[in-house]
């Protein structure tokens, strides 16, 4: 009888871990998929903040296009860019960079094809297609 | 001889269940510490990257402090204008907004000057220091050190 109930007590704490390991494999995969999104907004975060510093640092006209926005939003703020797929949620990329001259980057840009970061006559400017200026 | 053949197979049982428990729970965590670490590095801009870019802009822009040749507008590189040699330039070309970004501390050193200058968020320690060979127009060219600190953003 004794014995019996010892394996009753070790089966139950083995479904008890087996329990809990599935649980953490439920709750883990779910966290590596967001931080994988995570990850790739602030990819781009970081990519779009720094064309926006290296322009920044060419004497002349220039301009970079981004074309793998893999379908997120994007909003420019200060000296701020966040990337989103929805502008309520908590997990958005942002990275942070710093404006020359009178720059003002105050926009939202709702699931652009491309972006385009240009330099014209010292004014950094973000827009979905080439300006004009340096077509 | 049967009770005993029975108590033996569940012994063995128990030391095989420790043993699994232990080793599936080490290799749970081996394998998503591999992907966590993996997926950050993916988006690690390499060390270094971001100061250079940004010590390029004080160096070549010429709404920064690089020479622009008045008759072609040509910016020349590496040669600091020393009448924008000041911190109303510095902050109009580095206009850094609060401890988010990187904040600079120049000094321009040649003849026997030394002019130091500040971006509007240095706090007053540094983590970084290089020198840089530049040339300064003061009348005429000249060769001078830019010693460039940096602190990190916060």
């Amino acid at each position: 009888m004794k014995k019996r109930g010892d394996t009753t007590v070790l089966w139950f704490f083995i479904e008890v871990i087996a329990a809990l390991l599935i649980g953490y494999t439920i709750v883990d995969a779910s966290v590596s998929v967001s931080k994988g999104k995570i990850y790739e907004k602030l990819n781009i975060a970081k990519d779009i903040a720094m064309q926006i510093n290296t322009l920044s640092g060419v004497s002349g006209n220039a301009y970079i296009v981004n074309k793998n926005l893999h379908g997120y939003s994007l909003r420019f703020s200060g000296n701020m860019v966040e990337v989103f797929e929805s502008s309520l949620e908590q997990s958005k990329g942002v990275y942070y960079f710093v404006k020359i001259g009178d720059s003002k980057l105050d926009i939202v840009m709702s699931k652009p094809k491309q972006v385009v970061v240009a330099k014209i006559n010292n004014e950094i400017i973000v827009s979905e297609d080439i300006p004009s200026q340096l077509k | 001889m049967k009770l005993n053949k029975k108590a033996d197979i569940i012994g063995r049982k128990q030391v095989f269940y420790v043993v699994a428990i232990f080793v599936v729970i080490a290799a749970f965590f081996v394998v998503f510490s591999f992907i966590s670490s993996d997926k950050s590095k993916i988006s690690e801009l390499p060390s270094g990257l971001e100061n250079y870019l940004i010590v390029q802009r004080f160096l070549n822009s010429p709404i920064c402090f690089a020479l622009q040749d008045a008759d072609t507008g040509r910016a020349i590189p590496s040669t600091i204008d020393i009448g924008k040699f000041n911190e109303a330039s510095l902050n109009r070309c580095y206009n850094a907004q609060g401890t988010n970004v990187k904040a600079y501390r120049l000094t321009l050193s040649y003849d026997d000057k030394n002019i130091p200058i500040r971006t509007g968020n240095w706090e007053g320690f540094f983590t970084r220091a290089e020198t840089r060979s530049v040339f300064v127009f003061d009348g005429a060219i000249k060769k001078a050190e830019l010693l460039i600190e940096t602190q990190n953003a916060k």
